[in-house]
């Protein structure tokens, strides 16, 4: 492993130099004031729309009346459930004197990130992976980086591990500028508001037994870890097919055209059940945590998270067998 | 020249997608010499040269640097090796020093001490802190070549170096490659301009359609050639008739070159023969009746020799 250190300082140096990341700060920089607009212009108009009224007086005989279903003996057990979490969230607004229709940094952040998932974030990965080892064909460099007396595999490695540090950047770009940039606006609070989690979608209802409230910051932070596996499965995809399709152009078109297939598919693949085996359809792990429809019915969290390893695992096998093995002409 | 072998190729053979693309390559490289590889575009220098440093794996043969075995001990072997492998290529986006310092942390010890030494071998000081991007061709082939000496190779692999230089810089590059040969670095020379091996090299070896013609010492193989003499006569064909009559006269075909030497508008004749027979067979024509406007005895050059060993196959 020792050996391997200086590698990977070149190959963070390399992507450093390239000026990818910076890049990549400069679209956040771009996108998170748009969507930090549009959220405002969303909360002024709902504001607009329910007038000057009282919301925590609103609140309480909300509170109220679903404390009375409750108590009904005709009342259902799952929605009692649905009821009780509702009661909670309400309260804790009343509790803490924030309107729950006015938006905060950490909301925003956790809804940025939510629809980032699936699309901008993956983009943004490429920026930065999809050039890696092509580049290096295209500029000759692969013809020193490979001659010098140093396992082709090191050579991989390093580029892995650079992959992987930039790839955890970038997510961790996202969010903090996120809550920066929407904090400003919104204000910095909401870290401890309450978010539920544990729904299911049974068939067309809703099962909420397993319901129960977490802390924002909470699920922000698994929202975190869930976007960053999507993130490295795109990067190890990204890898892969920068080492198998030299040009950089079209490995950067074959792997955008990818993602948006998927997204489009997502959107219509609800009646074609064997679509939940394409990755780009499990990307969008954080629908499982707030307990949104999936994409396709039957699709859960565990579902996405072992066919997303099982890409990642396949890209990484691919990439290591092709690039220790080939013979190189360029 | 050392008895050592630095580079020894045995039998090499390359398919590429079922077709051959080298039969057949043998040869050795000893320590402190300098080495032409030879041969014309598309004949497996290239192909032969990736094989050396690794880059593609023979179908069969054995190379081996060193002692050490490029496809079992590949790091090893490589340990011994710099090279530029076609164009000097390098992160354009990074400075020469940069570049150097990129690939000196795939070595073993080597210091910032070691990069400013290699740096002002190739005397590029004054830019090395600028992007490679702004070098010239002239100065990327230096970086290229600081870049192949910073482990302190015992092998040099140059792929047609000189390649898009200006007659100055071939001439630097002459007297550089000779230097370090002379400071005990064997160096390994390919290209399709026999001139220039002849210029620049000890021993050579010519290849063509993947196979080597000839190995040796470029003394030796030139002794061997047939030397050239280009007889300029009237009336043509008399003086062909007279010529192939006479004993130990040998007929040459014509090269396009010969035609520079064409006097009073006539055709010459080339005739391979011992020069000390040239007063006799000028004598000899003049008695036939045939005049004799020019003798002109040329020197062999390896370009003869390879003309003569791929039986007039052109090349540059």
């Amino acid at each position: 492993m020792n050996n391997i250190l200086p590698l990977v300082r070149n190959e963070v140096m390399k992507i450093w130099k390239k000026k990818r990341f910076f890049v990549v700060l400069l679209l956040l920089l771009v996108m998170i004031p748009i969507f930090t607009y549009a959220q405002y212009k969303l909360a002024t108009n709902i504001q607009e729309q329910m007038g000057t009224t009282d919301w925590k007086l609103s609140a309480q005989e909300q509170v109220q009346d679903y404390t009375n279903r409750i108590n009904s003996p005709r009342m259902l057990e799952e929605w009692k459930t649905y009821y009780k979490i509702e009661v909670e969230r309400l309260q804790y607004h009343i509790d803490n004197n924030v309107d729950p229709r006015s938006p905060n940094g950490v909301t925003f952040t956790r809804v940025f990130l939510e629809n980032s998932i699936g699309l901008l974030l993956p983009l943004l990965v490429l920026v930065i992976v999809s050039d890696l080892v092509s580049s290096e064909f295209q500029q000759g460099t692969i013809k020193i980086l490979v001659t010098r007396p140093v396992k082709r595999w090191k050579v991989l490695t390093s580029k892995f591990i650079a992959l992987t540090f930039y790839v955890s950047l970038t997510v961790f770009s996202l969010v903090i500028m996120a809550y920066l940039i929407s904090g400003a606006i919104f204000g910095y609070g909401g870290f401890d508001a309450p978010v539920f989690m544990g729904f299911q979608q049974v068939g067309s209802s809703i099962d909420t037994n397993g319901a129960y409230v977490v802390e924002q910051w909470q699920f922000l932070w698994m929202s975190m870890g869930l976007a960053w596996f999507s993130s490295m499965v795109v990067g190890c995809l990204a890898l892969m097919v920068s080492i198998l399709i030299r040009s950089t152009a079209a490995g950067m078109g074959v792997m955008v055209s990818t993602l948006i297939a998927g997204t489009i598919l997502a959107n219509m693949a609800a009646s074609w059940e064997s679509a939940k085996y394409f990755f780009m359809i499990n990307l969008n792990t954080i629908v499982f945590l707030s307990g949104q429809k999936p994409p396709v019915p039957g699709m859960d969290l565990s579902f996405s998270l072992i066919n997303l390893s099982l890409t990642g695992l396949a890209a990484i096998i691919v990439s290591y067998a092709v690039f220790t093995k080939q013979d190189i002409y360029n | 020249m050392g008895t050592n072998h630095i580079l020894t190729v045995k039998h090499v053979k390359k398919n590429i997608k079922g077709k051959p693309i080298i039969n057949d390559i043998s040869f050795t490289v000893g320590e402190g010499e300098i080495f032409g590889f030879l041969g014309p575009n598309g004949s497996g220098k290239t192909t032969t040269i990736r094989m050396l440093v690794g880059l593609i794996q023979p179908s069969e043969g054995e190379i081996s640097i060193c002692g050490k075995s490029v496809r079992k001990q590949r790091e090893e072997a490589l340990k011994y090796v710099g090279s530029i492998v076609e164009n000097p290529e390098m992160y354009p986006y990074l400075t020469g020093w940069e570049n150097l310092e990129h690939f000196a942390a795939m070595l073993h010890n080597i210091t910032s001490d070691r990069i400013a030494e290699v740096v002002n071998i190739v005397g590029m000081d004054k830019r090395i802190h600028d992007k490679v991007k702004t070098y010239s061709l002239g100065m990327r082939q230096r970086l290229g070549i600081a870049q192949a000496l910073l482990g302190k190779p015992k092998l040099l692999i140059l792929d047609e170096p000189t390649n898009g230089l200006d007659p100055q810089g071939i001439k630097d590059l002459r007297a550089f490659i000779r230097k370090l040969a002379d400071e005990g670095l064997s160096i390994f020379v390919s290209s399709h301009l026999l001139s220039e091996i002849q210029m620049m090299c000890d021993r050579v070896a010519i290849i063509q359609k993947g196979e080597t013609l000839a190995v040796g010492a470029v003394d030796e193989l030139l002794s061997q050639t047939k030397n050239r003499i280009l007889l300029t006569v009237s009336p043509l064909e008399k003086g062909k008739e007279a010529l192939q009559q006479m004993d130990e006269v040998e007929i040459l075909p014509l090269f396009t070159e010969d035609m520079e030497s064409v006097v009073n508008g006539l055709e010459p004749i080339a005739v391979h023969m011992d020069v000390d027979r040239v007063p006799d067979v000028n004598k000899k024509l003049m008695e036939a009746g045939i005049a004799v406007y020019g003798i002109h005895t040329k020197d062999p050059t390896l370009e003869d020799m390879f003309l003569h060993l791929t039986e007039g196959e052109q090349i540059e």
